[in-house]
């Protein structure tokens, strides 16, 4: 017989799972943004307290949200149940009971939802994100020397190593070169890149439009245009939830880095 | 009336100023308290430190203090009133053209006074409001489309009942439409915020005079307001949320600006404060002191000059209301360079 060893949940495992949950819209991590209020556990069942940057945040957002947290709390071996509660919203009761018990969110908020699904809405800021990402590293890759033909050029296998304290390790025209900086800016696009579904090839481009499609270098400015608008609405919305969940709770924000210090620690 | 150090006077109209009861005996219900505490944290999360105000003055300021903060310390030489009304959460309306309407008898010449509708009240709201704007000369209408009423969750200008009305405006010379397409609060579905809607009725309207003034430049979708602006010549954006991130965040603020004036050149672009929400004074001081970085003149190719200011801070605004503007801000003291 083998004997089943059940396996201890830790809050440092669950917490470190939610550090992969986004805000739909911001693109940043819920535990970056100080979204996630604390996190309890007890045996196989896990509690997770959410809070948002003020009484009115979009419900189908939060629902979102609260949902995505449920689904990587779950993922957690030895996780069974899991409860979110979602603190001080004008629908807390609602969201918390229907998340917690898995209900689609039409089922929660009928006719209200217009038909538009919460994937549809997924699907939108991811594109979104993907396009933010992109223009942040495109603008570095500028700013580093390369020219629109080099950007447009680049292919998968061209990212060499992004994982270099000191910098981006690309192939341009040929050549190796080792840019000072933007390691950081590749990651984060490359991550959005893939959850795009795109050609995932070396041979691939890197820098596309959203359904993959190669940009002429004629055509850089014009897209990159379009991507800082798409950039200046989420940064808007960001500085603004920071903010105003910094002021909700006494938080110390940093606008700078963009982080939320949380002083009162999760309960 | 702005003075600059050179001696130059400039014209200044506050586009969106409230005078709102917010107190506890106003407040009908849990949404109330909500609706209070989020822009009280607007107000402390974007305004310095200096101009925040404990929240039992926030919640009900006086009259002087408002005279005070917009026509003697803060610059603002006319102020114009847009409601709110959400009589589904306070007792007698956040901010009403009624109550609005008791400073602009006292102050005729500081004020425009604005008035709003709901197509919800269908053909009852449509004869009041038809009453209104006779019994006060109103100009324009502040539309809150994301407006709780019963089960109803909000509108869109597209529905048949808000051509009525917006018939209505064409008829009576109600020419100023003010939409409020702000940031990410309460709907349901992502459309209920987007700016769409507008984009019809200002081009079905166009020939019929309508301007679309659409406030808070329908942040957070900027690109979906600056695409729709572009095509639209009647449609007008209202600052009034933008201007307060000149202080909690520059830099961004320059970025913003850029795009609109950008996509919509320096003649359609509104100063407010959004009165309490930020006080003008501060907001006027650091404007007039402001330019672009430079990243961002070289990125954009846009500048921000003197003559741009004087539009947006009240030469825009006169154009559409009819103001009169006084003589010693109409023309540069003369060059004296």
């Amino acid at each position: 017989m083998i004997e089943v060893v059940p396996t201890v949940v830790s809050e440092q495992a669950v917490l470190a799972a939610l550090r992969e949950v986004n805000d739909p819209e911001l693109d940043e991590s819920l535990v970056d943004l100080g979204f996630l209020h604390g996190v309890r556990v007890d045996g196989e069942r896990v509690e997770v307290a959410l809070r948002l940057p003020t009484f009115w945040c979009a419900p189908n957002f939060a629902y979102l949200m609260a949902h995505d947290v449920r689904e990587q709390a779950l993922r957690v071996p030895g996780v069974r149940q899991v409860r979110v509660v979602l603190k001080d919203h004008m629908y807390a009761d609602e969201i918390t009971e229907g998340v917690s018990a898995n209900q689609p969110f039409d089922a929660v908020f009928p006719g209200q939802a217009d038909g538009v699904d919460l994937d549809a809405l997924r699907d939108l800021f991811r594109a979104k994100a993907f396009g933010m990402r992109q223009e942040q590293l495109v603008r570095f890759l500028l700013g580093a020397g390369l020219t629109d033909e080099d950007v447009v050029s680049l292919q998968l296998d061209d990212v060499l190593d992004t994982t270099d304290q000191s910098g981006l390790r690309l192939r341009v025209g040929g050549a190796e070169r080792l840019l000072s900086g933007g390691a950081a800016l590749a990651r984060a696009y490359l991550v959005r890149r893939r959850r795009m579904g795109l050609d995932a090839h070396g041979s691939a481009r890197l820098v596309t439009d959203l359904a993959g499609a190669p940009i002429a270098s004629g055509g850089l400015p014009v897209h990159l245009d379009r991507a800082r608008r798409q950039r200046i609405s989420m940064t808007f919305n960001a500085i603004m939830c920071r903010g105003l969940l910094a002021t909700r709770y006494g938080l110390d924000t940093d606008r700078e880095s963009g982080t939320n210090v949380n002083r009162r620690e999760a309960t | 009336m702005y003075r600059t150090a050179d001696g130059e006077s400039i014209f200044v109209v506050d586009g969106h100023v409230h005078f709102w009861d917010g107190r506890p005996s106003n407040q009908k219900n849990r949404y109330a308290e909500g609706w209070v505490e989020c822009f009280y944290n607007y107000h402390k999360n974007l305004s310095p430190a200096d101009y925040v105000w404990p929240l039992e003055q926030y919640q009900r300021y006086s009259e002087p203090q408002m005279m005070k903060d917009l026509f003697e310390e803060g610059y603002v030489d006319v102020a114009i009133f847009q409601p709110t009304y959400l009589r589904d959460f306070f007792k007698n309306g956040w901010n009403t053209t009624e109550q609005d309407a008791v400073l602009k008898k006292k102050y005729p010449d500081k004020f425009v006074l604005n008035s709003a509708w709901d197509p919800r009240d269908e053909a009852a709201g449509l004869k009041e409001f038809e009453e209104k704007v006779k019994r006060y000369d109103i100009k324009g209408v502040k539309l809150y489309t994301a407006e709780w009423k019963g089960d109803s969750r909000g509108w869109k200008l597209s529905d048949p009942w808000a051509r009525r009305y917006l018939d209505k405006c064409v008829e009576l010379g109600v020419m100023n439409i003010h939409v409020h397409k702000g940031p990410t609060i309460w709907p349901f579905n992502k459309d209920a915020f987007d700016v769409h809607d507008v984009d019809e009725a200002a081009t079905l309207y166009r020939d019929a005079g309508l301007r679309f003034i659409v406030e808070h430049c329908g942040i957070p979708r900027i690109e979906d307001f600056c695409w729709i602006a572009a095509q639209e010549p009647n449609v007008y954006g209202g600052l009034a949320v933008v201007m307060p991130f000149i202080h909690a965040s520059p830099h961004y603020f320059a970025e913003v600006m850029a795009e609109l004036l950008w996509w919509l050149g320096p003649d359609r672009l509104l100063f407010s404060s959004d009165y309490a929400l930020w006080s003008p004074k501060w907001i006027i001081d650091k404007f007039m002191a402001f330019d672009f970085p430079e990243d961002i003149k070289q990125q954009r190719g846009v500048a921000m000059t003197l003559e741009i200011k004087k539009k947006i801070l009240g030469l825009n605004a006169a154009k559409l209301y009819d103001l009169p503007i006084p003589a010693e801000t109409r023309s540069p003291v003369a060059a004296r360079a």
